[in-house]
């Protein structure tokens, strides 16, 4: 059975060249994987280092994303207060700014001579050019998908639930913790992993600000780059690591973003 | 319990004062955008006003003069709306516990409460569901039970059955009738049966304020307002008390039985049921009878009668009337009604 759909032909056409566009150069990629040296090349010493330290930078800034975006997200979702739109629009805007201008944003910040960093540095501690300069600049590109995918999850649920939390006798943080959040876990999840992901595949902020040190700033994006030049094959393969790791994450955000309380029978 | 209210909401028009009584529950009658869920909102915490001052039981609710205001959690009045609004992510156990456990009561405790709530409201078989898979009956039953479980001083009820079938509002009525007795309570309503079977006394509201108040039989046997006629389904006539009956804003007298004596001279009212009055084509008669010409406005079937409108007046008469006399939109006809089915009373 057929149902209609009212798509013209010439829409599905360009649907099918836009899909073959992304898809085409994934293929490419995977045709020059070299699969006897593989295992080797993802598993020496450099690429374990790049990965490792890929994926625990990329944990702490989901971590820090999640600290601090939940309580934005709420605060754009509920609050009322004067240039509210504005401070949006700024919150959102390393979604659409070259990761490399965030990048030297940030050394000014917490640089040597930046503008925090100065007084950091009197107390001794350097933040540029280390771990935590990785955890900050992925944070900084992360954040808003968060809290983009958060607040639009806290306006879709409403006060409704809320309100009647507050009339049974919830105080606001209870009904933040017992009402709120549960209602938006999915949202939170799916937020949280689109973080995860972009956080992973950080490379512009990262190079300026945090330089490309094995072990200590070296994640897989910058490792690949670099590898590019002297081992193309160790550049593939690490690629396809990292392809992986993004369909498995795209996934999990789907199925996140897809269940939950948000669509259908949560009126009644 | 006593609620002592008066509060103002300038953009809305909204401008009234009431109490309530411990034990008494009031129904708050009133068409669309009355300020009828403002009322609500306003005690419940969920709205404030631009000025008022409002206390339960001697506490403050809010006083804008003192800039006082207590937030929705600390007013010990729980709200029930339309849709039962059940948590999705929680049992309906855990739904019921709610009220206790986030008043500190331990879960044990609150878990116990809350059984001892869903048998009152007879659904101790639906603990363990999902609101995902109750009706409509089912989740405002569970609904009813969780505000109940937070342990009010008051409980507002927001058109509690105007989102359910028909044929499962008589029975969530007879249990509300239950519940709400001697408790005190604030219901809106658009039903007349609601406010006949739940309320001891009866608010009308209009443009943000009370237009009628009183007995609920007082002020839908006697309405004073055409808002409550309509809901009480009576002819209404108002105009100034004469010795026989009283003279309507068209200056014709209507002879009427004074349920309650009224001065001659004071403002008065007088309602008749659309079914005591008759409808000819010639003037009647009869002389003892009051007689009232008019041009039909609509006809309207209503079950096994037409009600007929023609000038202030309706009546309800078989179709098989309605065919012989061929009425239709512009027939002229004649109203006839005896005086002892007009009941006058002071407006």
């Amino acid at each position: 059975m057929t149902v209609f759909g009212g798509v013209p032909r010439w829409v599905g056409a360009l649907a099918a060249l836009g899909a073959l566009f992304v898809l085409l150069p994934l293929a490419a990629m995977i045709t020059r994987v070299n699969w006897a040296e593989f295992v080797p090349l993802i598993t020496s010493e450099s690429s374990i280092a790049a990965l490792l330290l890929s994926l625990r930078t990329s944990l702490a800034a989901t971590a820090l994303c999640v600290v601090f975006g939940v309580p934005m997200a709420l605060v754009l979702a509920r609050a009322r207060f004067r240039g509210q739109k504005i401070l949006r629009a700024l919150v959102l805007l390393p979604l659409v700014l070259p990761p490399v201008v965030g990048g030297i944003a940030l050394l000014y910040t917490f640089g040597r001579r930046g503008l925090i960093g100065q007084s950091l540095e009197a107390l001794g501690v350097t933040i540029a050019f280390s771990t935590t300069a990785v955890v900050l600049a992925q944070t900084f590109v992360a954040l808003p998908f968060l809290v983009l995918s958060l607040e639009g999850a806290l306006r879709t649920v409403g006060t409704r639930y809320e309100a009647v939390g507050a009339t049974l006798g919830a105080g606001p943080t209870t009904v933040l913790r017992r009402i709120t959040l549960p209602l938006v876990f999915p949202a939170l999840l799916s937020g949280a992993v689109l973080s995860f992901a972009r956080a992973l595949g950080e490379f512009g902020a990262t190079l300026a600000f945090a330089g490309s040190l094995q072990g200590t700033t070296r994640t897989l994006p910058l490792e690949i780059y670099l590898q590019r030049e002297t081992s193309p094959d160790t550049a593939v393969a690490l690629s396809l690591v990292l392809v992986v790791v993004a369909v498995i994450v795209v996934g999990f955000a789907h199925q996140a973003g897809s269940s939950g309380y948000l669509r259908g029978g949560a009126s009644r | 319990m006593t609620l002592s209210f008066d509060a103002r909401v300038a953009d809305r028009g909204f401008d009234l004062s009431f109490d309530v009584a411990p034990g008494e529950t009031v129904a708050v009658l009133g068409p669309n955008g009355a300020g009828k869920s403002t009322l609500l909102n306003l005690v419940a915490g969920l709205v404030r006003p631009d000025a008022g001052r409002a206390t339960l039981d001697g506490e403050v609710l809010f006083d804008t003069a003192a800039g006082a205001f207590a937030a929705p959690h600390i007013r010990g009045i729980s709200m029930l709306a339309q849709d039962a609004l059940l948590f999705p992510h929680l049992s309906v156990l855990e739904n019921v516990a709610f009220g206790p456990r986030s008043a500190g009561v331990r879960a044990s405790a609150a878990r116990s409460a809350s059984r001892d709530w869903l048998a009152e409201v007879d659904a101790l078989d639906l603990a363990e569901r999902r609101p995902a898979e109750l009706s409509g009956g089912q989740a405002q039953r569970i609904a009813v039970a969780r505000a109940l479980a937070s342990e009010p001083r008051l409980l507002l009820l927001d058109e509690p059955m105007a989102a359910l079938d028909v044929s499962v509002a008589p029975a969530i009525r007879r249990m509300l009738r239950r519940v709400l007795e001697n408790r005190a309570a604030i219901i809106v309503t658009h039903d007349i049966l609601d406010a006949f079977t739940l309320a001891d006394r009866v608010l009308v509201l209009d443009g943000g304020a009370i237009v009628d108040e009183g007995a609920t039989r007082e002020v839908l046997e006697r309405p004073r307002t055409a808002f409550a006629a309509g809901l009480a389904g009576l002819n209404l006539v108002t105009g100034v008390r004469t010795a026989d009956g009283l003279v309507g804003g068209d200056g014709v007298e209507l002879r009427g039985m004074a349920a309650v004596p009224v001065a001659v001279g004071a403002r008065a009212a007088a309602s008749i049921r659309p079914s005591a009055v008759a409808v000819s084509l010639l003037a009647p008669a009869d002389p003892s009878l009051n007689r009232v010409s008019a041009v039909v406005r609509d006809l309207e079937p209503r079950g096994d009668l037409v009600r007929v409108r023609a000038g202030e007046f309706a009546a309800d008469i078989a179709p098989a009337l309605v065919a012989e006399l061929d009425l239709a939109e512009g027939t002229p006809l004649w109203f006839a009604f005896p005086p002892a089915s007009l009941s006058v009373y002071a407006a």
